[in-house]
C-alpha cells in the first residue's frame, strides 16, 4: 500500500495542503474570506490614498444600494459623507495588521517561554507561571485602560498591550503540552541517542506542540481583532482620523436606528473575519496532524495490509 | 496445594448438559467516520453448565468484541450489531429490552476485565461498589451489602478483608485489584462469568495466584467460565474446551487437548507451536501481522501469512466444518494440518 | 535456549557493572518531621555483558529492571557504583566522552506506540542519530544509509517517508531497533522491546535481533519479565528482585536448574501449555511483594520464601556460587536437588554451629 502522499523524509509538499484544503468546503470560503481580507488591508489600502477620510458632506447619511451614485456610496455614507465601503478597505490594514503581528508575536514569545519552562522546570519554569498568572489575574479592559492612559493610542502600544495580554495563554498551553510531551518514550530516545536539550526543545517538542499553538493563533487572530475593536469602541483604540472597524461601529452607533448601515458594515466584517480565523484554524488542525489528516485525504490510513505477506 | 477438580471430571458432566449460552451467526459492525469495519463475522459458540471455554486470539480476532456482545456493553454507536443470536435461558439477549438486560449485567452474567484500575471506580472503597451491587439487584440495604462485600473479599483471598473493604482501589495492589474485579463479579453468584484477558497486565507470578483462583471459585461455584485470552498455556491449563479465532471468525473449536496437540487449522498449529516447550532458539513460524479488519482478505482470511495456502484459500473462505469427533476446524485443508 | 557459550565467557566482557546503586528520595517529610525513606530502586547490582552475547535480565515489576536500563543509557544518574565501558567508567564521562559512549550503546524502549515521535517521519527519526552526533556519518549519506537501516530491519526503504500511525506495532519495534543501531553500537539495552506485541509478531521481531546479532555481532542486554521470551534469546540469565540481583548464569543452567527459590517460584508460576498435565498444581507464592522503600532485614526475598529460616532475616546472602559460572543469593540454594544449604559459603561464621540445617 502505497503512502498517498509521496514524499519521503518531510512534510506534505504545499500542493498537498491545497488539495486537503479542497475537501473541506467550509475552509475553502474561510480562507478565500481571509485572504480578501489580507489582500484588502496590505495592498488595496495603502493605494487608497486618502480616500477613506475625503469628506464631502452632500453625499452625507445616504442609506446602500443606491447604485445611481456609484462605488463611493455603495454600502452607503456617514455623516461627513465620508465612503463606508472605503472606510472599511482602510480599516481592513489596521485591524489586520494589529491583529496578524500581536498573535504571531505573542505566540512566538509565549511557546518560547513555555516549552523553555516546562522542560527546564525548577525556577524557570516557577517565574514564567507566576508572570503568566499575574498578567491573566488583570482584567483585560483594566489592563488597557491602565496601559493605554500612561501611554498614548498608538498603534505600537496597542500592539504591545494585546501581546502582553495573550502571552501568558500561548505561555500555559505549551508548558502543559511541554510537560506531558517530555515523559514520552522518543524523548528518552533522543536523549539516548545524544541529543542536547535545545535540539530536544526544537526538534522533537516543538512538533509535538507547535499544531496546538497555531491552531490558537489562527483562532485568537479572530479573538485579537475582537479585542481591537472593543477598545475602539470604547475610544481607547487608534484615534481618528485613523480608521479602524471597531471605530467605525462606535462612532455609528449613536445612528444606529437611523443609518443602520453605520454599523451594520463594519460589525459584519469583524464577525466574519473571526469566523473566518476560527474555521481555518479547525482544518489546520486536522491538515497538520499525521494521524489525523485521512480526514481530508479521502483515503484510509492504516497497517501494511497482508495482503502482500510482507514480513512486518 | 489444593487438590482441584481434574478437568476429565467436569468436561463429561458438561458435554451431557444442554448450552447455556449459545451464540449463533454472531455479526458486529463498528461504523466509523473512515468506513464500517467488520470486527466479528458470523461467529458460533456454545457454552455448557460449569463448562471453561477459552477463547484464543491475537489483537483485531475479535474476541473481545464478542464477549462485550454476550453481556450487551458494546458501545452503540460506533458498534452495531449486524446480526446472530444470544440465547441464554431462553431468550435472546441481542432482542431483550433494556430492563432486562441489566437485570442480566452482573447478575446472571459477569464480567472480570482486563484492566482492574479501568473497571473500579476511584472515587469509591470497594466496599461501596460491592455492596452497590446488592443494593441495585436484590434491594440490600448497604449496611448488608457491606458485610457481603467482606465475606467475597475473604473468599478472593484478600487479607484482613474487614480493613480493605473500606479502601480505595488505589491502594491495592495490581494483583489485590484484580482480586477484588473477580469479587465483584461472583459477588451475585452467576451462572456465567467473562473473564476477557484477567492476568495479562499482570506478574507472572501474581498471575498464578489469580488463575488459582479463578479455578477454584469456578469449581466452587460450578460456574461456567468463558476465558478470553491470547495466552494459550493459560487456556491449556484452564479450559475444557477451546475457541481460536482470527479475524472475526472462529476458525477453530474443540476440546483442549485435542485442539492443542492434534490441531485441524494452519494458525492453530503454528500458535501452539510457538507455545510450547519444544521450541528452542528463535524461530517465526507465522509471517506478516494480523489483518487489517477494514481490508481483510478474499477467501480465508489466513491464507497470505499461510504455508499451506493455495489457490482455493485465495478465493473461497472455507465454513467451520466437523474434523473428528467435537473437533471443528475452518481450514479447507484441515487433515493435512500437523505440528 | 542457547547452547553456545555455556559456562564458558563469551570472549571479553564490554560491559561491567559494578556494585550500581540507585536511590530514588521521596520528597517530603513523615508526619513526625523525619525525611522519608528512600525508594530503593537498584541497590547494588553487578553484572557483566560479554561481547556479541545476550545477557537476559528477568524480574517482575518494580524489580528495578527499567531503572537499570536508564542508568546503563545515562538517562538516569546513579547513587553510587561505577560501570565500565571501553576501559572508562562511564558514571564520570566528560562531555566528549558521554558522546562517544552514546554511539557504543543504544536502547530500544518497550512501548512501540510511544517511542517514535508521532510528528516524524520514520526516516527522519532514524536520522537524528546522525544529527546529534555530528561526524559519524557525511549528511549527504544520510538518506540512503537510512534506507539501509530499514531494509536490514525487514522493512521497505521506501516507507521512510511515513509516520509511525501508518505501521503496526511490530513495524513500530523494527523502526525503534533500525534507530538503535544506527550509531553501530556495540550493545543495545531491549527494555521489554515485545511486551506489547502479539504472539506471533514477538516470534519475529525476537528472530529479527537474533539474525541482527549473528550478523553484526552486537550484544543485547534483554530485560523482559516474560520468561519463555528470555529462554529463546538469551546466552546467560540474570534473575533480580527487589533491586538486587539473585540468580545469574548460563540460561540453560538456570531454567534446568534453577538454586534460588524465587526464581524456582518464577519459572513455576509460567503457565505450560500442555493439556495432559495435571492442572494448577504449581505452586503458587504468597503475597505481595515488599515495599522498596522498606525492604525486609537480611534476604528481601524471605517473606515470601518457602524455606526461610532464621538465618535469613540476619543475613543478607550475597551471590555465591552454585556450579561452574552459576550463582545464586541465598543460604540455601538448591544444588543438585539438594536444598540444605551451604552453610559456611556466604554467612558469617560464627553462630553457624548453632543453625539448624
Amino acid at each position: 500500500m502505497s503512502n498517498p502522499i509521496p514524499a519521503p523524509f518531510g512534510n506534505p509538499a504545499l500542493r498537498a495542503y491545497l488539495a486537503m484544503l479542497r475537501r473541506d468546503r467550509f475552509a475553502v470560503i474561510a480562507v478565500t474570506v481571509l485572504i480578501l481580507v489580507l489582500v484588502t488591508g496590505l495592498v488595496i489600502a495603502p493605494l487608497m490614498g486618502d480616500a477613506a477620510v475625503l469628506q464631502d458632506l452632500r453625499a452625507r447619511m445616504r442609506p446602500p444600494f443606491q447604485l445611481q451614485f456609484g462605488l463611493h456610496s455603495l454600502l452607503g455614507t456617514d455623516l461627513l459623507g465620508r465612503s463606508v465601503l472605503y472606510r472599511l478597505a482602510a480599516g481592513a490594514q489596521l485591524s489586520v495588521s494589529i491583529a496578524l503581528t500581536a498573535a504571531v508575536a505573542a505566540a512566538t514569545i509565549g511557546t518560547a517561554i513555555g516549552i523553555w519552562a516546562g522542560y527546564a522546570g525548577g525556577i524557570v519554569e516557577g517565574v514564567a507561571m507566576r508572570i503568566a498568572d499575574v498578567i491573566l489575574s488583570f482584567p483585560t479592559l483594566l489592563l488597557a485602560l491602565l496601559f493605554l492612559y500612561l501611554l498614548d493610542s498608538q498603534t505600537g502600544n496597542i500592539i504591545l498591550l494585546l501581546i502582553i495580554g495573550r502571552v501568558p495563554l500561548y505561555i500555559r498551553v505549551a508548558r502543559a503540552e511541554t510537560l506531558e510531551t517530555r515523559g514520552r518514550l522518543f524523548v528518552d530516545a533522543a536523549r539516548s541517542l545524544g541529543a542536547t536539550s535545545w535540539t530536544i526543545c526544537t526538534r522533537e517538542i516543538a512538533p509535538v506542540v507547535l499544531p496546538t499553538i497555531l491552531t490558537l493563533a489562527a483562532l485568537d487572530v479572530g479573538v485579537l481583532m475582537l479585542l481591537e475593536s472593543g477598545l475602539s469602541f470604547l475610544g481607547l483604540g487608534v484615534q481618528p482620523p485613523a480608521v479602524s472597524w471597531g471605530g467605525m461601529v462606535a462612532e455609528g452607533r449613536r445612528w444606529i436606528n437611523s443609518a443602520w448601515w453605520l454599523t451594520l458594515f463594519p460589525g459584519l466584517a469583524i464577525f466574519l473575519t473571526a469566523l473566518s480565523a476560527t474555521i481555518f484554524s479547525n482544518w489546520l488542525r486536522v491538515a497538520m496532524d499525521p494521524a489525523h489528516r485521512w480526514r481530508l485525504e479521502g483515503t484510509r490510513p492504516g497497517a501494511a495490509s497482508a495482503r502482500s505477506g510482507i514480513a512486518s | 496445594m489444593n487438590a482441584l477438580v481434574h478437568p476429565s471430571a467436569v468436561s463429561t458432566d458438561a458435554a451431557e448438559a444442554s448450552p447455556l449460552i449459545s451464540v449463533k451467526g454472531l455479526e458486529v459492525e463498528f461504523r466509523t467516520a473512515r468506513g464500517t469495519v467488520r470486527a466479528v463475522r458470523g461467529v458460533d459458540m456454545v457454552l455448557r453448565k460449569g463448562e471453561t471455554l477459552a477463547v484464543i486470539g491475537e489483537s483485531g480476532s475479535g474476541k473481545s468484541v464478542t464477549a462485550r456482545a454476550i453481556l450487551g456493553i458494546l458501545q452503540t454507536p460506533p458498534a452495531y450489531i449486524a446480526g446472530g443470536s444470544i440465547q441464554f435461558k431462553g431468550r435472546d439477549l441481542l432482542r431483550i429490552s433494556e430492563k432486562e438486560r441489566r437485570s442480566i449485567q452482573g447478575a446472571r452474567i459477569a464480567m472480570v476485565f482486563q484492566d482492574a484500575l479501568a473497571a473500579l471506580n476511584p472515587l469509591l472503597p470497594v466496599g461501596w461498589q460491592i455492596a452497590e451491587l446488592f443494593k441495585v439487584h436484590r434491594s440490600l440495604p448497604m449496611w448488608k451489602g457491606y458485610e457481603e462485600a467482606i465475606e467475597l473479599l475473604r473468599r478472593t483471598g484478600i487479607p484482613s478483608p474487614e480493613e480493605r473493604v473500606n479502601q480505595y482501589p488505589h491502594q491495592f495492589s495490581g494483583g489485590m485489584r484484580q482480586r477484588v474485579v473477580i469479587a465483584l463479579a461472583i459477588a451475585l453468584s452467576p451462572d456465567i462469568l467473562l473473564a476477557d484477558e484477567p492476568t495479562t497486565a499482570l506478574d507472572v507470578t501474581v498471575q498464578a495466584q489469580v488463575m488459582h483462583l479463578l479455578a477454584k471459585l469456578r469449581s466452587e461455584a460450578g460456574l461456567a467460565l468463558l476465558l478470553i485470552t491470547h495466552n494459550i498455556a493459560i487456556a491449556a491449563e484452564v479450559a475444557d474446551r477451546v475457541a481460536v479465532m482470527y479475524a472475526g471468525r472462529v476458525i477453530e473449536e474443540g476440546p483442549t487437548a485435542d485442539v492443542l496437540k492434534r490441531p485441524t487449522h494452519p494458525y492453530t498449529a503454528a500458535l501452539a507451536s510457538l507455545a510450547s516447550d519444544a521450541i528452542t532458539g528463535v524461530q517465526a513460524p507465522i509471517p506478516g501481522s494480523p489483518p487489517d479488519l477494514a481490508a481483510i482478505p478474499s477467501g480465508c482470511a489466513f491464507h497470505p501469512r499461510c504455508e499451506m495456502a493455495r489457490d482455493v484459500c485465495r478465493q473461497v473462505d472455507p465454513a467451520l466444518r466437523t474434523i473428528r469427533q467435537g473437533q471443528r476446524s475452518a481450514c479447507h485443508f484441515a487433515e493435512e494440518v500437523s505440528l | 535456549m542457547r547452547t553456545r557459550l555455556e559456562g564458558e565467557s563469551a570472549g571479553a566482557s564490554i560491559l561491567s557493572l559494578r556494585n550500581v546503586v540507585k536511590h530514588f528520595g521521596l520528597a517530603g517529610r513523615s508526619v513526625l518531621g523525619k525525611p522519608r525513606g528512600a525508594l530503593q530502586a537498584v541497590d547494588g547490582v553487578s553484572l557483566e555483558v560479554g561481547a556479541g552475547e545476550t545477557l537476559g535480565l528477568v524480574g517482575e515489576s518494580g524489580c528495578g529492571k527499567s531503572t537499570l536500563a536508564r542508568l546503563i543509557t545515562r538517562l538516569e544518574e546513579p547513587t553510587s557504583g561505577e560501570a565500565y565501558f571501553g576501559g572508562r567508567n562511564i558514571f564520570a564521562l566528560s562531555r566528549a566522552e558521554l558522546s562517544e559512549y552514546r554511539r557504543g550503546v543504544q536502547m530500544v524502549f518497550q512501548d512501540p506506540y510511544s517511542s517514535l515521535n508521532p510528528r516524524v517521519t520514520i526516516g527522519r527519526t532514524i536520522m537524528r542519530a546522525w544529527e546529534s552526533n555530528p561526524g559519524i556519518l557525511p549528511r549527504s549519506r544520510w538518506k540512503e544509509r537510512a534506507g539501509e537501516l530499514l531494509e536490514l530491519v525487514g522493512l521497505p526503504a521506501d516507507r521512510a517517508g511515513w509516520y509511525p500511525h501508518q505501521l503496526s506495532g511490530g513495524q513500530r519495534q523494527r523502526v525503534a531497533v533500525a534507530r538503535a543501531l544506527a550509531l553501530n553500537p556495540r550493545l543495545v539495552v531491549c527494555d521489554e522491546p515485545v511486551s506489547a506485541l502479539d504472539v506471533s509478531i514477538q516470534a519475529q521481531v525476537l528472530a529479527l535481533l537474533d539474525d541482527l546479532q549473528k550478523r553484526l555481532g552486537v550484544s543485547y542486554l534483554f530485560i523482559s519479565h516474560d520468561l519463555d521470551v528470555v529462554k529463546r534469546i538469551a546466552h546467560r540469565v540474570a534473575v533480580m528482585y527487589l533491586g538486587r540481583i539473585v540468580e545469574e548464569g548460563p540460561a540453560r543452567e538456570v531454567f534446568e536448574h534453577p538454586a534460588h527459590p524465587y526464581t524456582q517460584i518464577l519459572i513455576a508460576s509460567v503457565p505450560v501449555a500442555d493439556p495432559d498435565r495435571p492442572r494448577l498444581d504449581r505452586p503458587v507464592i504468597q503475597g505481595d511483594p515488599p515495599s522498596p522503600t522498606a525492604p525486609p532485614s537480611g534476604c528481601r526475598f524471605r517473606t515470601r520464601c518457602p524455606r526461610a529460616q532464621q538465618v535469613c532475616s540476619e543475613i543478607d546472602p550475597s551471590l555465591t556460587m552454585v556450579a561452574g559460572a552459576h550463582t545464586a543469593a541465598c543460604h540455601f540454594p538448591t544444588i543438585d536437588g539438594d536444598s540444605s544449604g551451604r552453610a559456611l559459603a556466604s554467612a558469617d561464621a560464627r553462630n553457624l554451629a548453632d543453625l539448624p540445617l
